[in-house]
């Protein structure tokens, strides 16, 4: 049985930390080092000066998720970002919110020392945070690859798939994003739509994922991905879709937005526009899931061929390994060997139980390979991106 | 080098596809069964990259998981290693700059 963490705004959590928030690099260190007492306390944060409204939703949102109990905010004191407009509407989820400027209370060690110990008085709160029940169907489970090669496509992402089938089957939400790698697929993907418009909202974020790779001259291929054998970025598209199994699309969310129900949803993280003549295509792995944790992911399940070692703040990180040498070199780091659908002909349907049994297991508190290990990655960028309205 | 034809080296997705994927390394001159179709391979292919499975003529599709995943950009006898070398994605066309 999962125990979820109640929180005010009625979420249930299946993790239970307290998150500290740079808003600008300046207050990166201090930041870190109020964290460190703690284990259960998760350090993350944007880095810009100049203040960004994407960067700033993500915060609220982060700070609003459903595993994090209590959220410090700690500023330099006169970056763009406005740490005390963060926390009212971080505090309007009903979260303890605080806010230290760093200016303000006269450097590195008084704010160090302030900060540790609103973080003690704020860990004593999350101990008395209700427990309640709460099943598959209370969950909402990201899913990514990173570090992709040809396996990906026929072992890790297809059993992904098949768990994410059983997921929504449980009454349960997925979140599939890269829309990025979907290009070249958009009638595949468009034909499943739950409906008229879910088909036609699919088919406009590809195409806006091929306008906008094509302005920046940048597809989401990297040359790892064809040593692994993945020649092109059509190829890589159809392997990372069956990550989405078979089950209908209800629509497109945006990050920080989110599903406004039940079922299997595409995550568009594009830009909608570059607000300065440039923009990445797909910055790196970190940035997709902590946009999967925005939209409220509890769980990230990761796939991967050439092999990745990330984990995330917030947000445990379970990671398929879908190639039977990489799992072999880094077992330490996988939780799952999808290679064995390669290497002893195990099948799709085997991995996928397997997957959303551990699922089902993480959920219900058993650390993750990332988690253990300690790996706390995050990564916000600048960015421009309108909300879609699916109420 | 053995002789005997392996059955669990390659992998062909869909039965519209041209090209099949290698469950292994595979070496050249290897004789390879793919669903009932025995091919003799003429490179070295990686393990997990493509091989042709029938001739491509350059500028035809190659076709895995049933869909153009690519474009010939010269023709590709069967058991050859499909790749950068021989194929390229239908965006390059499109980009500005050509990689």
């Amino acid at each position: 049985m999962i125990l979820g963490y109640a929180r005010a705004d009625g979420r249930l959590g299946i993790r239970n930390h307290l998150l500290c928030v740079h808003t600008v690099e300046c207050s990166s260190f201090v930041t870190q080092q109020i964290a460190a007492t703690n284990n259960r306390v998760h350090a993350m944060g944007f880095a810009g000066c100049y203040g960004n409204e994407y960067a700033a939703r993500m915060m609220v949102a982060l700070g609003s998720h459903p595993n994090v109990g209590g959220v410090l905010l700690v500023s330099l004191g006169c970056e763009g970002t406005d740490a005390g407009a963060l926390a009212g509407a971080i505090r309007r989820s009903g979260r303890p919110v605080e806010v230290l400027r760093i200016q303000e209370q006269g450097g590195t060690e008084p704010t160090i020392r302030r900060g540790r110990e609103l973080v003690a008085g704020m860990l004593e709160d999350l101990e008395r945070v209700p427990r309640l029940p709460m099943t598959m169907a209370g969950l909402v489970i990201g899913a990514e690859c990173g570090g992709s090669d040809a396996t990906s496509g026929i072992s890790a992402n297809p059993a992904v798939g098949r768990a994410s089938d059983l997921i929504v089957d449980a009454a349960g939400t997925a979140i599939i994003e890269e829309t990025l790698e979907m290009l070249g697929c958009q009638e595949i993907i468009a034909a499943r739509g739950a409906n008229p418009k879910a088909a036609e909202d699919l088919r406009a974020a590809v195409e806006k994922a091929e306008t906008f790779s094509l302005q920046v001259d940048q597809f989401s291929i990297a040359p790892g991905n064809q040593a692994g054998g993945l020649t092109t970025i059509e190829e890589k598209s159809m392997g990372a879709f069956a990550k989405s199994g078979t089950r209908p699309i209800q629509g497109v969310i945006k990050v920080a937005e989110q599903p406004p129900h039940k079922g299997l949803w595409v995550l568009d993280t594009v830009p909608d526009r570059s607000p300065f003549g440039f923009g990445y295509s797909n910055p790196n792995d970190s940035e997709g899931i902590l946009d999967l944790i925005s939209c409220g992911a509890h769980i990230v399940v990761f796939t991967t061929g050439r092999g990745s070692v990330i984990g995330s703040v917030i947000s445990p990180v379970l990671k398929v390994c879908g190639n039977p040498k990489t799992y072999a070199r880094m077992s330490g780091n996988m939780d799952v060997n999808a290679g064995r659908i390669i290497a002893e002909g195990a099948t799709l349907d085997e991995v996928g139980r397997e997957i959303f049994d551990l699922i089902a297991a993480t959920a219900s508190g058993q650390p993750t390979k990332a988690e253990l290990l300690g790996h706390r990655e995050y990564f916000i960028p600048y960015k421009s991106q309108d909300l879609c309205v699916n109420a | 080098m053995s002789s005997a034809v392996s059955e669990l080296k390659a992998l062909r997705i869909d039965p519209r596809d041209n090209v099949a994927v290698a469950l292994d390394d595979i070496a050249p001159g290897s004789q390879v069964l793919i669903q009932g179709l025995t091919l003799e391979v003429l490179d070295r292919v990686p393990f997990a990259h493509k091989m042709a499975i029938r001739p491509i003529a350059a500028g035809e599709p190659i076709l895995k998981y049933g869909v153009p995943i690519a474009v010939a950009t010269v023709s590709i006898r069967p058991g050859g290693w499909v790749h950068e070398h021989n194929a390229r994605s239908y965006f390059a066309a499109k980009r500005k700059v050509e990689p």
